[in-house]
């Protein structure tokens, strides 16, 4: 039998380099199915009365939960035309910077012809270090936690604080990240539902919690819950970007674990026939 | 539940402080054997007998080893595991004349590096080795500039062998492909990032065998008696999950409720 | 060292560490105003105290740095120009404010693009090194490498396309087998890190806090 050379690292890299520049040039558009959990996600959202104050808290590492912006921007998309309102609480060093970026490529604001206006319907509150304590004294008394927003208005000018003051004001909690320990607090003590627009690795791992609170807690699977989540909003965005390629490289994890094994298999067979 | 006690304790904690109370006692207890003399017979874990080979196998050829103890700070007990681990292994690579790097994303933990491999070289009895600010190199900034950081260290030093020990996330894709890439053989303890290290290392340790392991390392009877204390608990919680379980099928709540009190 | 600094290094961090921890323990378990009082101080004084370490880190950093330029040592041009950024972006932080578009778009084409380019990396590597460890040797690796298999293709775009029932069989995976392992972890990975806790309390924790073995 001829034996199979081994791969180094780099041959392997380049044919993955090549999935990427060939998805990106040539779109395929592999088509994806929408999952329960995304469509209970829309469908919560959708029943949620105008003016209800959904949060979007969590969020911590940028680049990471880039994966979960696609249904995040869907969601917030979603929130403005049912004329919801939102409060972002930033809970990591970077999520600040997060947060505008959803909110800002989700143009909902006038300034970009959308429906909100900032202290109205949207705000964003400053990075708030201390995590679980910092949700449950935002969770107790929001306005003993915090004086200003994140430009330094003080946020008892900004007529979204007269309808929040603790937990009994908020309709959903969103959070953009991995940061599940927040369900135990939101969901868990105070019975606020919960979406989590999770990263793929994230989605593995929590996704047990939409069978411990069920019909609370929902969670979109990373780029596909975002693809899945822009269909329901009609939108086009990093979701559907990601589809081709995530698809892709699924065969190819399958392919090189296979070309492994065949690999070890030659190796063995050439060793017995030198034995012999 | 009495007004008295209602009054004392919190509600819903009292099966939880006792099971804390539980565990400090034996852990005790099982020192306490370790102090008089007892010597509890622990099954050795294969990734610290590599982690001894790999120190002499990086003497035989001429390389350094690395030994991480992850993107965290002091505060979480991963890290004071690794700590732990650092400095019996730089300790034992010293005595043999192998350098022992490591690095960090937390300056604390930078800072508090430094002074464990110091402390390495000076009961090795090799001070004179010592060079300060050559084993210790700072990444701040998170876990991707720390990946791309390390990464970059161990293509410069070629370690025979890495360590890591502590708290990691997907920066360990990145640092043990480029230990693979290096040759270096891949010991791992952590709790954080098992299914990742599980493609990459040579050895692992699985969850909380690090803390064992950081028990074991120093090979001192009575530190290796609380990992005996350890595994009483762990036996009592599993009697807890078989009865619970039985007593659901029967349909009886008793041990939830039990939990809750 | 001197025995006194030894003596203060040993069991001055043991009295905080107890102080710390109790003060912790008896807020979460007892109805105690007065315990809550003292944990809040202390939640403050930590607070203090690790913004403190921060700043000391920095000042650290900059020691190390400073001293490694005006020598010319190895990679002393990165270490300048990380100085030259800290200090940048400090100045822009305070002068525009964390919310403005110029710190977005700084921040955006900055760091956020190279640490995107990190992250990518990660599917590279992580082929990689999936084509040279899924080799089936044993059963165990056979049980391995399926498992994980077909928690790739399962959660695919196209396996779900193509099969639907393939999301049900994926959450069955994740909520009873990976779960239960999960949980394991945890209880097995909290045991271990009391019993720590402990060693540590008790002084026999020396790798990390090695200036026990001098006394």
């Amino acid at each position: 039998m001829v034996e199979i050379p081994e791969l180094k690292s780099q041959h392997i890299w380049v044919v993955i380099l090549c999935v990427y520049i060939f998805t990106s040039v040539y779109p395929i558009g592999v088509p994806f199915r929408m999952s329960e959990a995304t469509l209970k996600a829309y469908n919560f959202i959708d029943s949620l009365p105008p003016g209800s104050i959904v949060i979007m808290g969590g969020s911590g590492v940028f680049a990471f939960d880039l994966e979960s912006s696609a249904a995040m921007i869907a969601a917030i998309k979603h929130m403005a035309r049912k004329g919801l309102r939102l409060v972002a609480l930033p809970l990591g060093t970077e999520a600040v910077q997060f947060q505008k970026y959803c909110i800002d490529t989700a143009r909902v604001d006038e300034k970009y012809g959308g429906p909100w206006k900032y202290g109205v319907d949207y705000a964003v509150l400053p990075y708030i270090p201390g995590g679980s304590a910092a949700v449950v004294s935002f969770l107790t008394d929001v306005h003993a936690l915090v004086s200003t927003d994140v430009m330094g208005n003080p946020i008892s000018k900004l007529p979204i604080f007269e309808d929040l003051h603790d937990y009994r004001d908020i309709a959903l909690w969103t959070c953009p990240h991995w940061g599940f320990w927040i369900v135990r607090y939101v969901t868990g003590e105070r019975g606020i539902p919960m979406i989590g627009f999770a990263q793929a690795a994230a989605y593995a791992l929590y996704s047990v919690y939409m069978m411990i609170y069920p019909d609370k807690v929902w969670l979109t699977n990373g780029f596909l819950g975002g693809a899945q989540y822009e269909k329901l909003v009609g939108i086009k965005g990093l979701g559907h970007a990601a589809m081709d390629s995530y698809s892709l490289i699924s065969i190819f994890v399958v392919f090189f674990v296979i070309l492994g094994n065949l690999r070890l298999l030659s190796s063995i067979k050439e060793e017995e026939e030198v034995i012999e | 539940m009495s007004p008295l006690v209602e009054q004392v304790l919190q509600e819903g904690r009292i099966f939880q402080l006792t099971l804390l109370l539980l565990m400090a006692a034996l852990t005790y207890i099982a020192y306490s054997y370790g102090k008089r003399g007892k010597v509890w017979e622990i099954r050795p874990l294969e990734g610290l007998e590599a982690t001894w080979e790999g120190i002499g196998r990086a003497a035989e050829m001429g390389r350094p080893i690395m030994v991480l103890t992850g993107i965290s700070g002091l505060s979480n007990a991963q890290t004071i595991a690794g700590l732990t681990v650092l400095g019996e292994v730089a300790q034992r690579a010293a005595e043999i004349g192998v350098a022992t790097h490591t690095t960090s994303t937390s300056t604390q933990v930078i800072a508090f590096s430094e002074g464990v491999i110091k402390s390495a070289y000076d009961a090795a009895g090799k001070s004179e080795l010592y060079k300060p600010g050559e084993y210790v190199r700072w990444f701040g900034g998170g876990q991707f500039v720390y990946a791309v950081g390390a990464a970059g260290y161990i293509l410069e030093t070629k370690p025979a062998m890495i360590v890591f020990m502590g708290y990691f996330l997907f920066d360990v894709i990145v640092t043990m492909e480029t230990a693979s890439r290096v040759g270096a053989q891949i010991i791992t303890g952590t709790l954080s990032a098992l299914p990742e290290s599980s493609v990459f290392s040579d050895y692992l340790l699985i969850g909380e065998e690090l803390y064992a392991a950081s028990a074991m390392i120093s090979k001192d009877t009575q530190v290796i008696a609380t990992i005996a204390g350890q595994d009483w608990i762990k036996l009592i919680l599993l009697i807890i999950v078989v009865v619970g379980v039985i007593l659901k099928l029967a349909g009886s709540d008793a041990i939830i409720k039990l939990l809750e009190v | 060292m001197s025995a006194t600094l030894t003596y203060i290094r040993t069991y001055l961090v043991r009295v905080i560490l107890i102080i710390a921890a109790l003060s912790g323990l008896v807020t979460w378990y007892f109805v105690s105003p007065q315990a809550d009082a003292i944990a809040n101080e202390l939640q403050i004084w930590n607070t203090a105290a690790a913004s403190w370490t921060l700043f000391v880190g920095i000042i650290t950093i900059f020691s190390h740095y400073i001293r490694s330029v005006m020598k010319r040592e190895r990679y002393w041009p990165y270490q300048l120009y990380a100085m030259i950024l800290m200090v940048l972006w400090c100045i822009m932080g305070v002068w525009s404010g964390l919310y403005s578009n110029l710190y977005q778009t700084a921040y955006l084409s900055t760091k956020i693009t190279l640490h995107i380019a990190i992250l990518g990396q990660l599917i590279f590597f992580f082929i990689s090194g999936v084509y040279r460890t899924f080799r089936i040797k044993t059963a165990r690796t056979l049980l391995y490498a399926f498992l994980a298999l077909i928690m790739v293709v399962l959660n695919a775009p196209w396996t779900q396309w193509i099969f639907p029932n393939a999301e049900k069989v994926t959450f069955w995976l994740l909520n009873n087998v990976g779960m239960s392992g999960e949980r394991t972890l945890a209880i097995t990975g909290g045991i271990g890190g009391v019993v720590l806790s402990i060693r540590i309390l008790l002084g026999l924790e020396k790798g990390a806090l090695r200036a026990t073995e001098e006394i």
